[in-house]
């Protein structure tokens, strides 16, 4: 259960303009205030979450993700910069987003999710997004965010395809529901765009904010299926007819 | 009677196409037109497609019409119907 948190003057003036949205207002920011969010990794997908929902307000993000910053992020990874090679991942992101926002309180967690932290990591958090390049990771996080009952949205693309849906608990199935098996052929490296990355980073952070704040209707039993070569967009329905 | 078949992610490279319309040439429900496109496509599309029992496999998922399919329930195909085959996807 979110706790929503009182706004300050500043506050107010930083998110005037989207406490205009209708049936968001001061109490919507309240709740992205009050809420905290686990963001596992933060590179082409995560790390333009993590930057939607520090400039959206949101109070507390914890970001999972190890190793450092190595050429082949900055096609996509908006959160590491060219100065940063070599360095940490999750310290360049955690630095890049206080610049933005400083009221941000930000957990830096540089390893990723596994076994020995899943359960503990998804416990800080009122919501997870689910980033992660690796079948492993993903599963073990939805079990986690089911067991505990907790949303999880869940992004993911390939070459100019993605995919995008959000886990309600006792309302729809988890991603091991949907795919029981990780497929044998997926490699952790693949073909992307930063700009395919980012535009389901974008509508990732919109379905968190939704499910905080009570606006819109998030992606529960539907799974949002975009090919940006095509610009061709689908909404399918989940669960057998 | 024709139906579009639409392949996303791997399964693309797989089929060597990303859509295409076929005529069954008679009736077919949705799992035998699956069955029937990794027959004609062969491998690698097979193996992405089907188990060693000919079933769908657990990281693919097919819709008709934009609704998923129950593979154990057979789905009536008609003219104009579009059958999607997505494969899993991660982050990154």
């Amino acid at each position: 259960m979110i706790e929503p948190k009182s706004l300050t003057d500043e506050e107010r003036a930083v998110y005037e303009w989207q406490m205009w949205v209708p049936e968001f207002g001061e109490e919507g920011q309240e709740k992205l205030k009050g809420a905290s969010v686990l963001i596992s990794r933060i590179g082409g997908l995560g790390g333009v979450v993590a930057y939607e929902l520090a400039a959206a307000g949101v109070g507390r993000l914890v970001l999972a993700h190890a190793g450092d910053v190595k050429p082949s992020d900055l096609n996509r990874q908006l959160l590491m910069t060219h100065d940063g090679l070599g360095k940490s991942r999750v310290e360049s992101a955690a630095r890049r987003l206080r610049e933005l926002n400083p009221r941000l309180e930000v957990e830096a967690v540089a390893e990723n999710v596994n076994e020995d932290n899943a359960a503990e990591l998804v416990g800080r958090v009122d919501l997870v997004v689910d980033c992660a390049p690796l079948f492993e990771e993903r599963f073990l996080m939805n079990r986690e965010a089911q067991s505990q009952g907790k949303p999880l949205v869940e992004c993911a693309m390939y070459e100019l395809e993605a995919q995008l849906t959000t886990f309600l608990p006792g309302k729809t199935s988890y991603l091991h529901e949907l795919y029981p098996e990780k497929p044998e052929w997926w490699k952790r490296e693949f073909p992307v765009f930063g700009a395919v990355s980012g535009a389901v980073g974008c509508m990732g952070a919109m379905e968190v904010i939704k499910v905080i704040s009570g606006i819109g209707d998030p992606l529960a039993g539907e799974l949002l299926v975009f090919n940006l070569g095509e610009m061709r967009f689908h909404k399918m329905k989940l669960g057998a007819s | 009677m024709k139906v579009k078949i639409r392949y996303c992610g791997q399964l693309k490279q797989a089929a060597g196409c990303a859509v295409e319309e076929v005529d069954p040439g008679g009736e077919l429900n949705a799992q035998e037109l699956i069955a029937s496109a990794a027959a004609r496509h062969g491998e690698p599309l097979t193996g992405y497609l089907l188990d060693e029992s000919g079933h769908l496999r657990a990281t693919v998922l097919a819709f008709v019409n934009e609704e998923q399919v129950d593979w154990e329930t057979p789905r009536p195909l008609g003219d104009g119907d579009e059958l999607v085959f997505m494969s899993a996807i991660a982050g990154g």
